[in-house]
């Protein structure tokens, strides 16, 4: 019959034989068992007892006999010599009247006739783990595995229908797996006969079911497939099948030519009407030459879980999954499932440790899955923090198993790190985004962070400055701060889509992942297509408003930006905030074996809900749209300066031994808008000889350092070589909040920041907002900004003067009197003058500290004069924009369109006299621009852009590349506060352009008016620009650099503009 | 007024188990108390793996440490429930409950914490709690606090020397940890030591390691540990043509340099016995035949603790040099003039940087000059060729190069021994650290804290 056998059973068989023989009394024995649930023993040996069941038996358990129901499925084992034909058994013994408990067993007794004693005398000896008792099954002839799986089915079935034990199933489910997948390729050879076989069937829902099996015609085709329920429905399946390969069954030389002809399929079942039972469904396959086969399926699976995980197997077999297998199978199977397994939950408990702070600001939410430690390392960050103090804390425990511990360690965390919070205990795991939900629907604050538990922030102080930002930012949706790793790179600063090789599909990208902290394209906060739920702040209402997080998704993916794409559609702008820094240990929690099954289903759904918008979203012309600024608020408590914070940090600890700053000192308040800075440097293998103030990584005053008279003493090292400075820095032009960083110059070359002196300031100017403001169209030349001033001019609330002739620059005039008058070397000079030039009252010299004998002198010379200064020079300009408001009747005109330059100091002291000035960063393909210089001086203009000044045409693209990067500086530095415009978007689509521009100025947008605006400014272009323009046809102007330079000048271009172009969206 | 009460903390205790750290807080405890500056409160944690004790009461984890002083105290902590990673204790009562306890009644004026192994950082956060006003001060040993690595800053790897640890760097030496748990080791433990107000460092080199690692200067002095007094006599120096008696005190561990040292000895004695390990390299200026004169004594313990490979490879070249070599063992401090007065020069030949050995000032106390690594803490407290001489660190052909000279350069130790200035006296110490104290105390009083 059969002719070989495993070894390793046989073997030991062989020893239990012997050792069955050598107890007389044994008519039988056991190699091994396993436990299928609390009350369900399998069992593997040999015995004579009938096929099928059930039989009566007992088990010697604890002294006494428990009754036994055997069920029995028998097979030849040619190393039992003295028994039956098929004495192997597979069998499955149901402890009757057992409850729970699992202890030493005693031997089995069948009792369908005379009492047999079945060894070892001690069952418990051979119990062993249900993995290794399947390994074991999966030695036996392929054949035998087959029966044993069919024996498994059946008498799940019959023997087990009352019990609902969903760990039994599983298991049961999970055994049969493992024996399935060990089968070898069938050598079931082609036969005239048709087959049919049901391996799975999987309850999605109460009338949802998935039917996984495999089926081959005989001689005829199958002409029809049909489920029928335990009910009797019938359900015609054969045109919703999804085919696939079965190499188990079709065996190499039936290698299908289509996947349509694969012996393998599965599908979908959905009944009428709610059914529970699990058994009693069967498949009916007819085929053309009339024969008719019907096949019972095994009862159906229930529990969630397995069902997922079923499926989730089943779709890591497809590497490509169709469109349409995703969407008609994979979705409404998997989209059901997580809504049984996600259904809301109420917490089972929520304990509140130490007294919860009153009206707090934000609530933080963090869901713990697992790694429960991590609670210990957030709040011993989050203790240095005294703003924790006043947050409304919650942990949202998701692994109910985990709840003991936590209980047992929360009191003693909260006395040791002292911070408030509270812990909501969920009665089972109900996956991320439910989690998050749950926490936040117990928040008491008006704003929200959600938080992971692998989430910790750099330094304190940062979820005050989010949640200003936050209030602040008009029309805000989600916020997410900077997260790096543990080696200070970018782990997330906003997140974009990137289209994957297959159609249609979209997935997540970090900007800037993996690259250093400090990469300068990270420090700007700004609008971003998404960010993400590892902390992530929201309106706590907007959040509810929306749905919170759904949990469609499996096991945590897309949530975040399923949420931020919500957003994006509610009206609301999701931003990346760079003035936060968090560590994110991402992947430090979720290990699953089927997570890639998991991420190609989210990602599917993910595209397939939002794909067309995305689309939209990745493809606008101008995604990072500007943030108008917030007028910020006029420090009322009289200081002119305030100092916050003075910190000595060496960025470069082998170059500077010690750095020393007396003044300013931290929390001094001052009348002056200037800032004494005083102190000494000590580099450690050479002297420092200057010192620069920088300011928004921009350096602003620059001043020497002289070696000190007389080594102060040291803790007994050697004399100390030191460098000593002081300086006063002027804050006009300063931001309000400001940082300023010291860095010295050492006589090897290097510079190294040695101290930060954080502070805030007012402005100078005291004057109400202005009636007109400035907009500034910074670019630096051939850039279409004559148009475009042309073109606003025509809206009836914007104003200029003679843009073609003289290219006003008013504002800047006077901002630039302001900047230089304010400085102390200037006003100084007043007292004692130091130079005898012409120029001396400029002061263009070193500038001392403000020290002056009398109080009220010095308060008038460095607040008064100054302040009488700004406001002076913001009326000039005001006054001149009256005077052509008037002169052109419109009286009620709101802007006044000028040039900028892209220099830093001049726009911050335009910024200075007008916070709420506007700024059009205009800028055009530099390639362009060069072709159009040239042609420009060409006709006549020679010198007009300088090309006299420089030796050659690759010099001069070099000087403008300087230009153009100077320019990238500029928008940068008010990136998302100014608008950036392509010279190309304003060609090609005026009407769009126009509309985003009037938008930003928060002018009325309609049609009509920019039709209008742009008919009279196309009406008969005026001699004078024509003279300007150089190329015949506008439109024929972008891209012209390809014909107009040649190889030589494009490589020019391509060394001077490679870095710039990208950034401003060109290729 | 009553005297002022400082708080000693320490991971262990003398008279439990000998070692560098517990000895100098000993010695420190009882000068203060000599001194009448502040009356001092010792706190030594106890329980396995370093006292055999088991905990045997309920309620409390104290018990007193020592016959007669009602200011010695034992604080028992398990070992079980202790976090070698982050070093803390899993069972947080100990310093929520059992603590506060005693740190409330004690209520000193000042704690000043010598070592916190076994008792977990998180004892500093706690002392910050309790007492919101009361000055900390933190001594620094080793590098437990920035290294995994037993605190002693060299590659498992390799044995190379580090310099400095990054997340990357700790999981390269514990592939097993991965760089975030490291990360979160580095974080953990900054958030508690930030509580401290003044570190003391006895090495300069040490103090700069920790420097880098993230304790602002202003908060990280220099602070020698003190020599105590000699307990008798002097040890004597005999007059003898040659000085070729060369001593060794210190743990037997591989990281003291042990290895290194009986590699010397062996290269200087080749041919006299069957080679070990690995064949002599490099300079090799005794041939055999020319055997050097000279022996070798080495004073010390806790060779059990130690891993099998170097117990193992330590017999092996005990065995192969068994003629130069005599192993004292466990040696009483109070017989360290006779054990001094036996050899000529003290060797360190540590593989690790070392921060300010006892065994140096020992030596030097007594007289002896020092033959030791040129690297770290060592290389900072003997001046080579002045009352001691460097070798590479590490390096067995070096250190027997040293040792030849040493033992054959007529009125080099002569020279090296007038060279010796006294060392820093523990009343000189104890006195520099009331001044301290007093410092702090003065500070905090006229800048009273509200709370944490």
């Amino acid at each position: 019959m059969t002719r070989t056998s495993s070894k390793a059973v046989a073997k030991l068989a062989r020893r239990a034989l012997a050792a069955a023989r050598g107890k007389p009394g044994f008519g039988g024995w056991i190699d091994f068992a396993a436990w299928l649930s609390d009350d369900v023993l399998l069992v593997l040996g040999w015995f004579e007892a009938p096929e099928g069941g059930p039989i009566d038996a007992g088990l010697r358990y604890g002294g006494q006999e428990l009754p036994v129901e055997l069920w029995a499925f028998s097979y030849p084992r040619d190393d039992v010599q003295d028994a039956g034909p098929r004495p192997g058994k597979l069998a499955l013994a149901r402890l009757v009247a057992h409850h729970g408990s699992r202890g030493p067993m005693g031997p089995l007794i069948l009792k369908h006739g005379a009492p047999v004693w079945i060894g070892p005398s001690e069952l418990s000896d051979v119990i062993t783990t249900l993995e290794n008792f399947g390994q074991r099954l999966t030695t036996l002839e392929p054949d035998v595995q087959k029966g044993a799986i069919e024996f498994l089915s059946r008498v799940e079935t019959r023997a087990l229908s009352s019990a609902s034990d969903p760990l039994l199933n599983r298991n049961l489910f999970l055994l049969r797996e493992t024996i399935r997948q060990s089968l070898p390729a069938s050598a079931i050879p082609p036969s005239g006969s048709p087959e049919l076989a049901i391996d799975t069937l999987l309850a999605v829902g109460d009338n949802l079911f998935s039917l996984i099996g495999w089926m081959r015609a005989g001689r005829g085709a199958i002409t029809s497939l049909t489920a029928i329920s335990p009910v009797g429905e019938r359900i015609d399946i054969m045109h919703r099948l999804f085919r696939m390969p079965r190499p188990d069954v079709e065996g190499p030389r039936m290698l299908p030519a289509s996947s349509a002809a694969h012996a393998g399929f599965r599908c979908t079942l959905e009944v009428s009407a709610p059914l529970r039972e699990r058994d009693g469904w069967a498949v009916e396959m007819r085929s053309e030459d009339d024969t008719t086969l019907q096949v019972p399926a095994p009862p159906a699976v229930r529990d969630p879980l397995t069902v997922r995980t079923a499926i989730l197997t089943n779709l890591s077999y497809e590497r490509f999954p169709s469109p349409k297998l995703m969407q008609s199978y994979y979705f409404p199977l998997l989209s059901r499932l997580q809504e049984r397994l996600n259904e809301p939950v109420e917490p089972s408990d929520i304990v509140q440790y130490g007294q919860g702070p009153e009206a707090p600001e934000v609530s933080v939410v963090v869901p713990l899955y697992g790694r429960i430690d991590l609670v210990e390392h957030q709040l011993a960050q989050f203790g240095s923090d005294p703003e924790f103090q006043r947050v409304d804390l919650i942990y949202v425990l998701d692994s109910p198993d985990l709840a003991e511990n936590l209980r047992a360690s929360a009191g003693d965390l909260l006395d040791i790190y002292g911070v408030p919070f509270r812990v909501a205990f969920l009665p089972r795991n109900v996956g991320f985004a439910t989690a998050n939900n749950v926490g936040a629907s117990l928040g008491q604050a008006s704003l929200l962070l959600l938080c992971n538990s692998d989430v910790f922030p750099r330094e304190p102080g940062w979820l005050s400055r989010m949640a200003e930002f936050y209030r602040s930012t008009p029309s805000i949706g989600a916020l997410g701060p900077r997260l790096l790793f543990e080696d200070e790179s970018i782990q997330h600063a906003g997140m974009y889509f990137r289209k994957l090789d297959e159609p249609g599909l979209w997935e997540n990208m970090h900007y800037h992942k993996g690259l250093h902290r400090s990469t300068p394209a990270a420090n700007v906060t700004r609008r971003v297509p998404a960010v993400t739920a590892a902390c992530l702040m929201i309106d706590h209402e907007l959040f509810r408003s929306v749905g919170g997080l759904r949990s469609i998704y499996i096991q945590g993916d897309y949530e975040d930006s399923d949420l931020c794409l919500r957003l994006h559609d509610a009206g609301y702008e999701n931003w990346y905030f760079a003035d936060a820094e968090l560590y994110h240990l991402e992947g430090q929690s979720y290990p699953s074996p089927l997570r890639a099954s998991a991420g190609r289903y989210n990602c599917w759904l993910h595209s397939h809900l939002w794909g067309d918008r995305i689309d939209a979203l990745m493809n606008a012309p101008l995604h990072v749209q500007p943030r108008l600024r917030v007028p910020p608020p006029h420090p009322d408590d009289g200081a002119a300066v305030e100092i916050q914070r003075v910190e000595l940090r060496m960025s470069d600890a082998d170059a500077m031994a010690a750095a020393e700053l007396e003044l300013p000192v931290p929390g001094a308040r001052n009348d002056l808008h200037c800032l004494g800075v005083k102190g000494w440097i000590q580099g450690r293998s050479c002297r420092a000889f200057a010192v620069e103030a920088v300011a928004r990584g921009q350096a602003f005053r620059r001043f020497g350092a002289r070696p000190l008279s007389g080594p102060p003493a040291g803790d007994g090292g050697s004399p100390r070589q030191l460098d000593g400075f002081e300086a006063s820095l002027s804050t006009v032009g300063l931001p309000l909040a400001f940082d300023v960083t010291l860095r010295a110059h050492l006589q090897d070359g290097t510079w190294t920041d040695f101290a930060v002196i954080r502070g805030r300031r007012r402005t100078v100017t005291s004057l109400e907002t202005p009636h007109r403001s400035p907009v500034l169209i910074t670019t630096c030349g051939r850039t279409g900004s004559s148009l475009l001033v042309r073109l606003l001019a025509e809206h009836p609330a914007v104003v200029t003067w003679r843009p073609s002739e003289y290219e006003p620059r008013v504002a800047s005039y006077w901002a630039l009197v302001l900047g230089t008058l304010s400085e102390p070397s200037s006003y100084l000079q007043s007292l004692a003058m130091r130079r005898t030039d012409a120029r001396w009252w400029l002061g263009n010299g070193p500038s001392p500290l403000v020290d002056v004998p009398d109080s009220s002198i010095r308060d008038l010379l460095g607040m008064g004069n100054v302040e009488a200064l700004g406001n002076f020079c913001r009326g000039r300009v005001d006054a001149f924009y009256e005077r052509v408001a008037t002169l052109q009747e419109r009286s009620q005109s709101r802007w006044f369109v000028e040039k900028c330059s892209s220099d830093y100091w001049t726009r911050a002291f335009l910024f200075e006299l007008y916070p709420d000035a506007r700024e059009i960063v205009l800028v055009r393909d530099f390639r362009d621009v060069i072709c159009s210089m040239f042609a420009f001086e060409q006709r006549g203009h020679r010198g007009a852009f300088g090309r006299n000044l420089v030796a050659s045409d690759e010099e001069f693209v070099a000087r403008i590349g300087a230009a153009a990067g100077e320019l990238l500086a500029a928008y940068r530095e008010r990136a998302g506060e100014s608008l950036l415009l392509r010279y190309e978007d304003l060609i090609r689509s005026p009407d769009e352009a126009l509309r985003e521009v009037l938008g930003y100025l928060g002018l009325e947008t309609d049609p009509e008016t920019i039709r209008r605006m742009l008919d009279l400014a196309g009406e008969a272009p005026r001699p004078d620009l024509r003279e300007h323009m150089t190329s015949s046809s506008v439109a024929a102007s972008i891209g012209r650099w390809r014909q107009d330079l040649d190889a030589r000048m494009q490589e020019a271009c391509r060394a001077a503009f490679e870095r710039i172009l990208p950034e401003f969206g060109y290729s | 007024m009553p005297k002022r009460k400082v708080l000693y903390v320490v991971h262990n205790h003398p008279s439990v188990r000998p070692g560098g750290a517990e000895t100098c807080t000993l010695d420190l405890y009882r000068a203060m108390q000599q001194s009448g500056a502040f009356e001092p409160i010792l706190l030594a944690r106890t329980g396995p793996p370093l006292s055999r004790g088991k905990r045997s009461r309920e309620g409390t984890l104290l018990s007193m440490a020592e016959d007669g002083d009602p200011n010695q105290y034992f604080f028992h902590t398990e070992i079980a429930e202790y976090d070698w990673l982050f070093s803390t204790s899993r069972n947080k009562k100990v310093y929520t409950k059992f603590y506060p306890e005693f740190l409330k009644t004690v209520q000193p004026d000042l704690v000043h914490f010598q070592h916190t192994l076994f008792l977990g950082y998180d004892i500093v956060t706690q002392t910050r709690n309790l007492l919101p006003s009361t000055p900390i001060v933190y001594t620094l040993h080793e590098f437990l606090p920035i290294c995994h690595h037993n605190g002693q800053m060299v590659r498992t790897f390799s044995l190379e020397l580090c310099t400095h640890a990054t997340p990357r760097r700790c999981h390269e030496c514990f592939p097993d940890i991965s760089p975030q748990q490291f990360f979160l080791r580095r974080r953990f433990i900054q958030a508690h030591l930030a509580h401290v107000d003044l570190f003391l460092s006895p090495s300069r080199f040490l103090l700069e390691r920790y420097v880098d690692w993230g304790i602002p200067r202003e908060k990280i002095r220099f602070q020698e540990h003190g020599q105590p007094p000699l307990v008798s006599r002097s040890a004597a120096s005999r007059d003898r043509a040659v000085r070729n008696r060369i001593g060794f005190f210190g743990q037997f561990s591989e990281f003291k340099g042990l290895g290194v040292l009986l590699e010397a000895v062996h290269r200087l004695a080749a041919g006299s016995s069957p080679q070990v390990s690995e064949p002599p390299q490099g300079v090799m200026d005794v041939t055999p035949g020319q055997l050097l004169d000279l022996h070798v004594w080495l004073h010390g313990a806790n060779l059990e603790f130690q891993p099998e490979t170097f117990r193992n490879a330590f017999s092996r070249l005990l065995d192969a040099t068994r003629d130069h070599v005599t192993v004292v063992g466990e040696y009483d401090r109070r017989r360290l003039p006779a054990l001094m007065e036996n050899v000529d020069w003290v060797v360190v030949p540590s593989i690790w940087w070392e921060n300010s050995p006892v065994v140096i000032q020992e030596a030097f106390l007594h007289g002896r000059p020092v033959i030791c690594g040129d690297i770290g803490g060592m290389a900072e407290k003997v001046a080579d060729g002045v009352n001691g001489l460097h070798f590479r660190a590490g390096s067995a052909s070096s250190l027997a190069d040293t040792l030849r000279y040493a033992v054959t350069t007529p009125g080099l130790w002569e020279r090296l021994r007038a060279g010796i200035s006294p060392p820093y006296g523990m009343d000189e110490a104890a006195s520099a650290l009331a001044g301290i104290y007093g410092g702090l105390l003065a500070a905090r009083a006229a800048k009273p804290r509200g709370s944490g």
